[in-house]
C-alpha cells in the first residue's frame, strides 16, 4: 500500500530526536541514524489512511530542491546547485541539503523578514524622525536576524521583545551615549550594531495616525503575533464567536499601560544637565562636541494610584498584582509557562504555515477561536509539547518539518486528494512572499540586485527590514506582489492571493520587460554555449528543472522563426510568465 | 459594448456564476452569489456602474451648490446666486451648466460628519465606515469591483488620479483600483503594465503566449483545479485579452470621440478625464474615480474656485447629458463631492477652513430620484437641518443601487466575514 511505502521512505529520510537537549548553537544533526518515524508523518499519513485519501507521490529531486530553497532561504536554487544535487547519489542527500540550507546565511534573513512583518516593522508607525526611519527599520531586521542566525531559543527572543525597555541594565549616562551614537550613525547612513542590544525597544517606539501612543494596538499585536489570538473585535463588543469579552480586552490592555515612549524624567534631567554643561563650556570658550540629537526612550511609568478599573489580566489567565513592577514581565512569565495554551502552538503553527503555505489553524491568529473542526489539532498539540521540551528550538522544529515525507510530497494531486485543502495530502501550489518574488526575479533574469537605498544596495529583498523603499521601482513591485500591510494588528493581510495586476505586469511592464533583455541574456550572447546548453540554462534558472522533449522542440521552432536575440527574449519571457515559475509548488 | 446588466432578478448573476472562471477571477464566491440572490426584491439592481468625481481636499460646497446669499457678508462670500432648472433652488454663478440640469440630478445638501482631517475624513466618506485601526475598510469602488463581475477583460475599478483611501483594504490588493495618472497635454498617459509595451507587437505577444502555453501545459494539466492554478489560468487569459484587444488603450484614446462631444465635456484636464471615465464604463468597468486636486482652499478660496469650478461644472454636466443621450444614465450613477465642506465663515486670508459639519454631494442617474434636493443647512450653512445624511448612509445607498444590501457580508483575505457597512442604512428617500 502506498502509505506504507511512504512511511518506509520517511524512515529512511530522517531521524530527528526533537526532544533532546543539544545546545542551540551546536552544529546541526546530519545523516540517518536509527529508523524513527517522523512524528508529522505518523499523524498525517496515518490520518490520510483512515480517511481513505491517498497522498501524492514523493516530490522529485528538482521539485524538492526548489521548494526547499524558496522556503528556507527565499531564493531559487542556482543551476549548478540543481545539477550537483540531482547527480548526488547518497541516500541522505535531502537531509544533507536541508541542513545546508538551514545553515545558510540567508535563512536567518527569511525569518527576520517574517518577524518584521508580524511584529509590525512599519515606516508609517515608527515614532522616529522621518529621515532616519528607513535606517531604523533596517536595524530592526538586523536585531531579529542576529537572533535567528544563532537560533536563540524562541521564548528568550519573545521575552526580549515584549519586555523591552531602552535602557535595560545600562545607566542613564551610558545609555545616552550609546543612543546618541546610534542616532548619529543612522543620520550619517553608517552601520550601527543595534543587534547587540539586549532588547528590541524599537517594537515599542510607535505612534498612530492621531500621534498618540498606540497602547491598544500594541496589546492587540502582542496577542496576535505571540499568542495567535485576535482580540481586536472585543475592543468594541464582546467577541461574536470567540471567547473574549470586553472585560477580558480591557484587563489585558491594562498590562501595557505602564509603557511610555518619550523623554523619561531621568532622561530629561540628564539631558538638561548636559545641555547646561555645554552652555557653560561654550561660555568659557571651551570646545563643545557635536550637538546632542533629540533622543527618546521606552520606559515604564507607574499606573495612577486612584484607578478603580479592573486589575491587569492575561487573556484567560491570571490577574496581576497591581504593584507589579512591569506587567509585561508578568505577562511574559505567563506566556512562556509550559501550560500556556497559546504561546508554543502559535509559533509552531506559524512555522508550519511558512513551510506548507497554510497553517494547521487559519487564520494564524485564530487560536482563540472555536476551532473544533481543524484537522490535526492533536498534531499541533504534540508538536508544541515537543517544541517546549526542546527548549523552544525553532531549528529543530524546522528539521522535523522539512525531513517529513508529508512536507516532501509532490504538488501533483491524484484522484483521491485533488479536492483536499486541509489534510496536507499534497503540497499546496501557492505564491511566494513579495520579497522572495523580487529575489526570484533577479536570479531568473540575472540582473544585479539594486534596491535603491545606499544602506541596502546589493542586498537581497529578504534582507530588507523596512516596508517602504522610497523612490524605488521595487517598492511598487513589492506592493503589487502582496507585501502585507504591517500596520494592521491582525493576520488580515492577503497572503499568497494572486491578482491580475501581477499577471499583467509580468507580461507587459516595461521595466520588467527590460530586465529580461539586460540581465542573463545580454551575457549569454557573449558566452560560448550551444543552443541546447542555453535552453538548459534558462530552464534551470527559472523553473529549476530541465526542459522536456516537447519544450525543446517548441523552443527550436520559436528560434527558427525570428532573429536570434528576439527569440531568446521571447523564450525567457515565456518561462517567466508560466505558473510554474511564479509559484511555490 | 454595454456593461453586463443585472436587471432581471438575479438571473444574470447566476449566469455569471456559471462562468466559473470569471467569477473566481473577480472573487465573487458561491456564498456571495447565494447571498445576492437572497436579498429582498426591493434591492433588485437599478444600476451597474458608478463614476465618482472626487474633489480632493474638501470642496467649499457652500460656494457651489448651497449658497447663502441672504447671510451676512462674513458667510456669503463673493459669488452671486443663479437660478437652476428647479424653481427656488439656486447655485453659484460658477455652476452654469449643472444649474441647468439640476432637474436630472439628486442634490444632497445635508451630508455631515465630525472628522476635520483629510485622511480619516476621506476614509470615512470613501468607505462609508468610520475609520478604525483594526480594520482597513475597502473603498466603495473596491467593493463594487469585488461584488460585480466586470466584462471582457477590462478591470472593474479605475482611479484616474490619486485619491486617498481609494484602496481595497481588507479585501486584498487585487481589488485596489487600476491607478492611472492623467497628465496635462502634450504629455501622454502612461499605461505601463496594462497595454503592450513598446517594441512588442500583437503577433509577438501571441507567439510568446503560445510558447508560454507549451511550457505551462504539463504543470497546469497535472494540477488542474488545484489551489490557485485555475485562478492563475483565468488571469493569464484575461491579461492576454486585455493586452491583445487593447481595450484599455482604446478607452484612453480620446481621438475616437468627435470634437463636438469633447467640447461638451470641455477641453480641460477634468473634462478629458471624465470623458475617459465614461469610455471605461462603456468598455465594461464598474467604478471609475476621477480625482480633481486643489480644493483645500484655506486661502484665496474665491480666486481658486473661479478657476476650478467652471471646468468641473462643465465636465459634470457634459457627462450627465452624454450618458443620458447614450441611454446609459439609468444604469450609471454619477456622484461628486469630497471629504468635507468648508467653514461658512470666511477667514482673514479670504479662505475657508475644514468643516465636516455640513457639505453637499451631487448625484445623478442609476435610479436616484431626479430633481430631488435632499436636506438643507441652516441659513448660515453651519449645520444640516433635519433630513440629514451620514457618510455611511450615502455610501450604503450606492452598492444598494447595484443590488447589494448594507448587510451583505464579504470575506477578508483571511476568510472572516465582515458586513460591508457596519452602520450604513440605505437612504430610501434618495432613490426612486
Amino acid at each position: 500500500m502506498m502509505i506504507d511505502a511512504l512511511l518506509a521512505i520517511a524512515c529512511l529520510v530522517h531521524s530527528l530526536p526533537i526532544a533532546d537537549t543539544t545546545p542551540a548553537i551546536a552544529p546541526l544533526s546530519t545523516g540517518v541514524t536509527a529508523c524513527e518515524s517522523n512524528l508529522i508523518d505518523q499523524y498525517v499519513l496515518g490520518t490520510l489512511g483512515e480517511l481513505g485519501i491517498e497522498p501524492s507521490a514523493l516530490s522529485s529531486d528538482t521539485e524538492f530542491l526548489r521548494r526547499l530553497s524558496l522556503t528556507v532561504i527565499g531564493q531559487l536554487p542556482k543551476p549548478e546547485e540543481i545539477r550537483s544535487f540531482v547527480a548526488e547519489q547518497r541516500r541522505d542527500k535531502r537531509t544533507r541539503k536541508i541542513d545546508e540550507l538551514l545553515n545558510h546565511d540567508l535563512h536567518s534573513a527569511v525569518w527576520a523578514s517574517r518577524f518584521c512583518e508580524w511584529t509590525g516593522n512599519s515606516i508609517e508607525s515608527l515614532a522616529v524622525d522621518e529621515e532616519v526611519a528607513y535606517q531604523v527599520g533596517q536595524l530592526w531586521h538586523q536585531w531579529l536576524r542576529g537572533r535567528f542566525a544563532r537560533n536563540e531559543p524562541y521564548d528568550r527572543l519573545v521575552r526580549s521583545i515584549i519586555t523591552a525597555q531602552s535602557r535595560s541594565v545600562m545607566s542613564i549616562g551610558e545609555w545616552i551615549n550609546e543612543e546618541t551614537a546610534m542616532v548619529r550613525a543612522v543620520r550619517q547612513r553608517r552601520d550601527f550594531t543595534y543587534a547587540d542590544r539586549a532588547t528590541l525597544d524599537l517594537f515599542w517606539k510607535r505612534t498612530n495616525v492621531e500621534d498618540q501612543y498606540p497602547v491598544r494596538e500594541l496589546a492587540e499585536r502582542v496577542a496576535s503575533v505571540f499568542l495567535g489570538v485576535r482580540i481586536n473585535c472585543a475592543r468594541c463588543h464582546d467577541h461574536p464567536f470567540d471567547q473574549w469579552t470586553q472585560a477580558d480586552y480591557h484587563g489585558y490592555v491594562r498590562i501595557f499601560e505602564q509603557v511610555r515612549h518619550d523623554m523619561s524624567p531621568e532622561l530629561r534631567r540628564e539631558f538638561s544637565r548636559r545641555l547646561s554643561e555645554r552652555r557653560r563650556q561654550f561660555a568659557n570658550g571651551e570646545q563643545v562636541g557635536p550637538p546632542l540629537p533629540r533622543i527618546t526612550e521606552v520606559y515604564l511609568a507607574p499606573l495612577s494610584e486612584n484607578d478603580d478599573r479592573p486589575a491587569p489580566k492575561a487573556l484567560g489567565g491570571p490577574e496581576f498584582d497591581v504593584d507589579t513592577l512591569d506587567f509585561r514581565v508578568a505577562l511574559a512569565d505567563w506566556m512562556i509557562d509550559e501550560g500556556n495554551p497559546f504561546f508554543a502552538r502559535n509559533v509552531v503553527n506559524r512555522v508550519w504555515a511558512h513551510y506548507f503555505g497554510r497553517g494547521i489553524v487559519e487564520p494564524l491568529d485564530g487560536l482563540g477561536s472555536n476551532n473544533e473542526n481543524i484537522a490535526y489539532r492533536e498534531l499541533l498539540d504534540d508538536l508544541s509539547k515537543r517544541f517546549v521540551a526542546s527548549g523552544y528550538d525553532v531549528l529543530k522544529l524546522e528539521l522535523l518539518i522539512l525531513n517529513s515525507t508529508t512536507w516532501q510530497l509532490s504538488s501533483i494531486p491524484n484522484e483521491s486528494n485533488r479536492g483536499d485543502d486541509r489534510y496536507f495530502s499534497r503540497a499546496f501550489v501557492r505564491l511566494p512572499t513579495a520579497e522572495t518574488f523580487v529575489d526570484m526575479w533577479h536570479a531568473a533574469t540575472g540582473i544585479e540586485p539594486d534596491l535603491g537605498n545606499t544602506l541596502i544596495r546589493g542586498l537581497h529583498a529578504v534582507e530588507i527590514g523596512p516596508d517602504r523603499l522610497p523612490k524605488d521601482r521595487w517598492d511598487g513591485v513589492l506592493k503589487l506582489f502582496g507585501q502585507p500591510d504591517r500596520e494592521e494588528t491582525c493576520d488580515c493581510s492577503p497572503r499568497g492571493r494572486p491578482g491580475i495586476r501581477q499577471t499583467l505586469a509580468l507580461m507587459s511592464d516595461p521595466l520588467l520587460i527590460a530586465d529580461i533583455s539586460r540581465g542573463r541574456l545580454a551575457k549569454l550572447r557573449t558566452d560560448d554555449l550551444t543552443h541546447d546548453q542555453t535552453v538548459d540554462e534558462l530552464f534551470l534558472s527559472t523553473l529549476s528543472r530541465w526542459p522536456t522533449g516537447d519544450e525543446r522542440a517548441a523552443v527550436r521552432r520559436a528560434s527558427a522563426r525570428s532573429e536570434k536575440c528576439d527569440s531568446w527574449e521571447g523564450i525567457l519571457w515565456s518561462l517567466l510568465n508560466t505558473q510554474e515559475f511564479i509559484t511555490i509548488h | 459594448m454595454s456593461p453586463q446588466r443585472l436587471m432581471h432578478g438575479r438571473a444574470a448573476s447566476r449566469r455569471a456564476f456559471l462562468q466559473v472562471g470569471s467569477c473566481g477571477l473577480l472573487g465573487c464566491g458561491l456564498a456571495d452569489i447565494l447571498r445576492a440572490e437572497s436579498v429582498s426584491p426591493r434591492h433588485f439592481p437599478a444600476a451597474s456602474s458608478i463614476i465618482m468625481v472626487w474633489l480632493n481636499g474638501g470642496p467649499a460646497t457652500i460656494d457651489m451648490w448651497d449658497l447663502k446669499p441672504d447671510a451676512g457678508s462674513d458667510v456669503r462670500g463673493e459669488f452671486d446666486a443663479i437660478a437652476t432648472s428647479i424653481p427656488g433652488e439656486r447655485f453659484s454663478e460658477n455652476m452654469q451648466h449643472t444649474s441647468q440640469i439640476l432637474d436630472r440630478c439628486t442634490l444632497v445638501r445635508s451630508l455631515h460628519h465630525n472628522i476635520p482631517d483629510h485622511l480619516p475624513g476621506s476614509q470615512y466618506v470613501m468607505t462609508g465606515n468610520k475609520p478604525n485601526s483594526n480594520v482597513e475598510y475597502p473603498s466603495v469602488g473596491s467593493l463594487a469591483g469585488r461584488l460585480l463581475p466586470s466584462s471582457n477583460g477590462i478591470p472593474a475599478y479605475f482611479s484616474l488620479g490619486e485619491a486617498p483611501n481609494s484602496s481595497a483594504g481588507f479585501l486584498g490588493a487585487q481589488f485596489d483600483p487600476f491607478r492611472v495618472h492623467i497628465p496635462q497635454p502634450p504629455e501622454s498617459v502612461s499605461l505601463d503594465g496594462v497595454v503592450l509595451p513598446q517594441g512588442m507587437t500583437q503577433q509577438g505577444l501571441r507567439r510568446r503566449q503560445e510558447l508560454r502555453n507549451v511550457f505551462d501545459s504539463e504543470f497546469t494539466s497535472l494540477r488542474d483545479h488545484v489551489d490557485i492554478v485555475p485562478t492563475l489560468t483565468e488571469f493569464q487569459e484575461q491579461a492576454f485579452n486585455i493586452l491583445s484587444a487593447n481595450r484599455i488603450g482604446r478607452a484612453f484614446d480620446l481621438s475616437a470621440e468627435p470634437p463636438s462631444l469633447r467640447a461638451l465635456y470641455g477641453e480641460s484636464q477634468i473634462g478629458r478625464t471624465v470623458l475617459i471615465a465614461r469610455r471605461l464604463i462603456e468598455a465594461g468597468s464598474r467604478f471609475v474615480t476621477v480625482v480633481s486636486d486643489g480644493w483645500d482652499t484655506h486661502a484665496d478660496n474665491f480666486a481658486t474656485l473661479r478657476r476650478l469650478l467652471p471646468p468641473v461644472d462643465r465636465a459634470l454636466a457634459g457627462l450627465i447629458v452624454d450618458l443620458q443621450q447614450r441611454g446609459m444614465l439609468d444604469e450609471t450613477i454619477v456622484v461628486c463631492g469630497g471629504e468635507f465642506g468648508r467653514t461658512p465663515v470666511v477667514n482673514r486670508s479670504a479662505g475657508r477652513d475644514h468643516w465636516p459639519r455640513a457639505m453637499s454631494f451631487l448625484l445623478a442617474g442609476g435610479g436616484f430620484q431626479r430633481g430631488l434636493v435632499y436636506g438643507a443647512t441652516d441659513n448660515r450653512g453651519f449645520e444640516p437641518v433635519p433630513a440629514d445624511c451620514s457618510p455611511p448612509a450615502l455610501a450604503a445607498t450606492l452598492p444598494s443601487q447595484l443590488g447589494f444590501s448594507p448587510q451583505h457580508a464579504v470575506h477578508t483575505t483571511s476568510g472572516r466575514p465582515i458586513r460591508i457597512f457596519e452602520e450604513g442604512r440605505v437612504l430610501e428617500d434618495l432613490v426612486s
